[in-house]
C-alpha cells in the first residue's frame, strides 16, 4: 500500500483508501475515484506540481497533498 | 409557461445545447430560492417555453456553490422537467448525476450528447436498453452539429405536461435498501407528503452526511445510529458506501447496455495533449500561445482602428459644420460623437478580437491545462492551481471571474483569489492598455504593462495567502478532453459577451458624454479636477485627466474614450507624454474594479473584504501609476 503521489508516470494502480476530509473526499468520489477503481498515473508537473492520471479515458489533475492521501496499491 | 432546466456534469456539452436552442436572445435571471443568476432564454417551438442553463454540477450534493445553487433551484421546485446533458463518450461517470435526479423524483429526460464522440471512441449504447433500466426517455444528440436537439426538447415539453417523474426505483444492495428505508421514516416526520424532492433521495443524502438535510431532520440521534450501522457493516465511512452503491449500480447499466469495440489507441489528440502538460514544453507552448493572443488581438485592433476613426473623423466632420462652433449644440453633439465613436472604434476593435481567441482558448479546453502547469508554482504562492481558472477568466471579465471563485472550497482562499482575479487586466483595459500604450508607445511597452501586472499579483498573492488562511489541500480537477471548437458556440459566446459591453457600457457612454460636454460648457471641469489634483499631480498628468478616472470606476474602458474627448483629439501623443501614458495607464490598470464587479463582490465575499480589496487596488495603483512617472520621467525627458 503507498501513497499516489510516489507512483511513477506510466503506472497502473487500484484505489484503496482516502483520508481526505469529507469535502474533499466527497469531490474526489464525484470524479468517480471511488475505492476499488483502477487509474493510470500520466505524468505530473514540474514544480512540484500536480499529478495527472486517467480513470476511464478521462483525465484528473490531482495536487500533490491529495495525491499523498489517497492510498493505492500497484497492479 | 414551463421551465426546462439543463443539468450536467462540467464539460457535458450543456452549454452547447443551450445556445444551439436558446441562441443569442438569452438573458441572465433570477430565480426564487437561489442566490445566483442563471442563463436563460424564451423558445419558441410548437409552444413556447423557458430553457435555464444550471451550473456544471458533478452531483446533487453540496460540495461546491455551483453544486448547490443546482440543487436549491431543484428543490424549489423552479422547473417543469430536468434534461440530464451527459457526455455519451464517458458514460460510466457521468451516469452518478442521472443516478442521482432519478432518485431526485423529478421529471427527467436524459439527453447522451456528444454521440459522434462516443462512437469514435468505439462506444455502442443501447439507447432502447439504457431509457428502459433507468426508467426515464433518453435521446441521444450531437449539440455541435444541432442533431437531434429539437427531439430532445420535444421529449422535454412532453415529460413536464403529463408530470411524469421516473418509473424506476434503482435499488441498492439489500442491507443498504434496509437503512434507507429506515432513514425515510425520518424525513417523513420532517417534510410534508407532497414535497417536489422525493423522501428516497432526502433519506440517501441524510445517511451520506448532507449538511443541509442533516440540518432539517428532527431526530438527529437516530439519523447517526442509522449511519454507524452502514459503517460498521461495511467498514467505510457512510457517504463512501453509498458513493460505492451507485457507481455499482452505474456499472451494471452501464455493462448491460453498453458495449465497448475496441480499446482506446492513442490518437493525434493525445499527443497534442502529451505536448500541451508536459513538464518543459508546456511552459513553452503557453508563453506562446499567450503571446500570439496578444500580438493578434494587437494588431487587428490596431488595423480595425484605424480604419473606423477615419470614417468617424469625416463623419463628425460633416456633421459638426452645420453648427456654429462654441454653440452649446456644437459642443454637445461634439461631446457625443466624440463618446460614441470612442466606443465603437476604440473599444469594439480590440474587444471583439479578444473575446473571440478567449472563446476559442475555453471551447478548446486549454485553459485547465495551464492550470495543470501552474498549480505547483501556484503552491509557492499559497494557492492552487483551481485558483487559474478565475484568474484567466479575468482577463475576459472580472464579473464572471469573481462568479468562478465559487468552485473554491475554502472561504479565505476565495477571498484572496477574488481579490486578485479583479486586479487582472480585463478585456476593458486590455482595450486602455492595447489602444493607449501599444497604439502610441509599442506592443513591447503594452507587453510590459501585463507583465507589471502578473508580478504586483504574484507578491500581492504571496503576501495574501500568508495573512489570511493556513491549510490548503490542492487541486481536484476535471482535465476535459481536447476539441475542436464548434464555429457556432464560438461566435455565440462572443457576441453574448460583446452584448453585455455594449447594452451596458453605451447608455453610460452617451450619457457620459453629454455630461462632460455640460460640464466643460458650463466650466464647472476645474471644480472636480481641483478634487483631483492631488492625485493627477502624483501621477504626473495633467489635471484635466482627473475627470475621467470617475467615469472608469463606472467601466474601465471609458477612461480612454473620455480621455480623447476631454483632451479634444484622437492623437493622445501629441497631448500627454509617454511617461504619463504609462503612469495613466497603469494606474487605470490596477485601481478600483469597476462598478459592476463591486456589485458581484459584495454578493460573494461580503462588504468588508470587497472595501478591503477597494483600497489595496487603490493603493497599489497610487503607488505604481507615481512611479512609473518617476522612473520614465528619467528616460523620456
Amino acid at each position: 500500500m503507498r501513497a499516489l503521489h510516489e507512483i511513477k508516470s506510466g503506472k497502473k494502480v487500484k484505489i484503496l483508501d482516502c483520508n481526505a476530509p469529507p469535502g474533499q473526499r466527497r469531490r474526489l468520489m464525484n470524479l468517480g475515484l471511488i475505492p476499488g477503481e483502477v487509474i493510470k498515473v500520466l505524468r505530473s508537473a514540474a514544480f512540484h506540481g500536480p499529478i495527472l492520471v486517467e480513470l476511464n479515458g478521462r483525465e484528473i489533475a490531482l495536487g500533490r497533498g491529495i495525491a499523498s492521501r489517497i492510498l493505492v496499491e500497484e497492479i | 409557461m414551463k421551465v426546462v432546466a439543463l443539468v450536467g456534469q462540467p464539460n457535458s456539452g450543456k452549454s452547447t445545447i443551450f445556445n444551439q436552442i436558446a441562441g443569442y436572445k438569452s438573458i441572465i435571471s433570477n430565480f426564487p430560492g437561489t442566490t445566483v443568476e442563471f442563463i436563460t432564454s424564451e423558445v419558441k417551438m410548437e409552444e413556447s417555453f423557458m430553457i435555464v442553463d444550471l451550473p456544471g454540477s458533478y452531483s446533487l450534493s453540496s460540495t461546491d456553490e455551483a453544486e448547490s445553487e443546482t440543487r436549491k433551484f431543484l428543490m424549489q421546485g423552479n422547473a417543469d422537467v430536468v434534461v440530464n446533458v451527459v457526455d455519451a463518450s464517458s458514460l460510466m461517470r457521468s451516469l452518478n448525476l442521472t443516478i442521482e435526479l432519478i432518485e431526485f423524483g423529478i421529471p427527467l429526460v436524459l439527453c447522451l450528447n456528444m454521440m459522434d464522440e462516443a462512437r469514435r471512441k468505439g462506444i455502442e449504447i443501447n439507447v432502447d436498453c439504457l431509457s428502459k433500466e433507468l426508467g426515464v426517455p433518453v435521446i441521444p444528440t450531437v449539440a455541435t452539429r444541432g442533431e437531434g436537439i429539437k427531439k430532445l426538447f420535444e421529449f422535454a415539453l412532453r415529460v413536464a405536461e403529463e408530470r411524469k417523474t421516473p418509473e424506476r426505483i434503482l435499488n441498492y444492495s439489500k442491507d443498504v435498501e434496509k437503512i434507507v428505508k429506515k432513514a425515510e421514516e425520518l424525513v417523513k416526520e420532517v417534510f410534508p407528503d407532497n414535497f417536489i424532492v422525493s423522501r428516497r433521495f432526502l433519506a440517501i443524502k441524510a445517511l451520506e452526511g448532507d449538511e443541509e438535510i442533516h440540518e432539517l431532520i428532527k431526530d438527529k440521534r437516530r439519523l447517526e445510529e442509522l449511519r454507524r450501522e452502514i459503517e460498521e457493516s461495511h467498514g467505510k465511512p457512510s457517504d463512501v458506501v453509498v458513493a460505492s452503491e451507485r457507481h455499482s449500480l452505474a456499472l451494471h447499466l452501464f455493462s448491460k447496455c453498453v458495449k465497448v469495440e475496441r480499446g482506446s489507441k492513442k490518437d493525434f489528440r493525445e499527443r497534442i495533449d502529451e505536448i500541451l502538460t508536459h513538464k518543459y514544453l508546456g511552459f513553452l507552448v503557453a508563453g506562446l500561445v499567450l503571446y500570439l493572443l496578444f500580438f493578434s488581438v494587437f494588431s487587428i485592433g490596431g488595423i480595425m482602428e484605424e480604419r473606423l476613426m477615419e470614417f468617424f473623423e469625416t463623419f463628425s466632420y460633416e456633421i459638426l459644420r452645420n453648427f456654429p462652433e462654441e454653440s452649446s449644440e456644437y459642443v454637445l453633439l461634439n461631446g457625443l460623437l466624440l463618446g460614441i465613436s470612442g466606443g465603437i472604434a476604440i473599444v469594439l476593435p480590440y474587444l471583439i478580437p479578444f473575446l473571440l481567441f478567449l472563446a476559442i482558448l475555453e471551447d478548446v479546453g486549454y485553459i485547465p491545462r495551464v492550470a495543470f502547469l501552474l498549480d505547483g508554482a501556484f503552491h509557492k504562492m499559497g494557492l492552487h492551481g483551481g485558483a487559474i481558472i478565475p484568474l484567466v477568466l479575468g482577463y475576459g471579465c472580472s464579473v464572471p471571474a469573481v462568479m468562478a471563485t465559487r468552485t473554491i472550497g475554502s472561504r479565505s482562499e476565495r477571498i484572496v483569489v477574488t481579490a486578485l482575479s479583479v486586479m487582472i487586466p480585463c478585456s476593458a483595459r486590455t482595450v486602455v492598455i492595447l489602444g493607449l500604450v501599444g497604439h502610441f508607445i509599442g506592443l513591447y511597452a503594452a507587453l510590459l504593462v501585463y507583465f507589471l501586472n502578473l508580478a504586483v499579483i504574484v507578491v500581492a498573492g504571496f503576501f495574501m495567502s500568508k495573512t489570511v488562511y493556513g491549510d490548503i489541500f490542492g487541486l481536484i480537477m476535471e482535465i476535459p478532453p481536447l476539441r475542436v471548437p464548434s464555429f457556432k458556440n464560438v461566435l455565440l459566446k462572443t457576441w453574448l459577451r460583446a452584448r453585455e459591453f455594449v447594452v451596458i457600457a453605451f447608455p453610460i457612454l452617451i450619457a457620459g458624454s453629454a455630461f462632460l460636454s455640460l460640464i466643460e460648457f458650463y466650466r464647472l471641469d476645474g471644480y472636480v479636477n481641483l478634487l483631483f489634483a492631488p492625485l493627477t499631480s502624483l501621477l504626473g498628468l495633467p489635471s484635466n485627466v482627473g475627470m475621467t478616472l470617475i467615469f472608469g470606476i463606472l467601466r474601465k474602458e471609458l477612461t480612454l474614450i473620455m480621455l480623447t474627448q476631454i483632451m479634444g483629439t484622437y492623437d493622445l501623443s501629441s497631448v500627454l507624454s509617454n511617461a504619463q501614458i504609462m503612469s495613466f495607464a497603469i494606474f487605470t490598470t490596477f485601481y478600483i474594479p469597476c462598478l459592476a464587479t463591486i456589485g458581484v463582490m459584495m454578493r460573494e465575499i461580503g462588504k468588508k473584504y470587497t472595501l478591503y480589496t477597494i483600497l489595496m487596488t487603490f493603493s497599489i495603483a497610487t503607488v505604481l501609476g507615481a512611479l512609473a512617472r518617476i522612473l520614465l520621467s528619467f528616460n523620456f525627458h
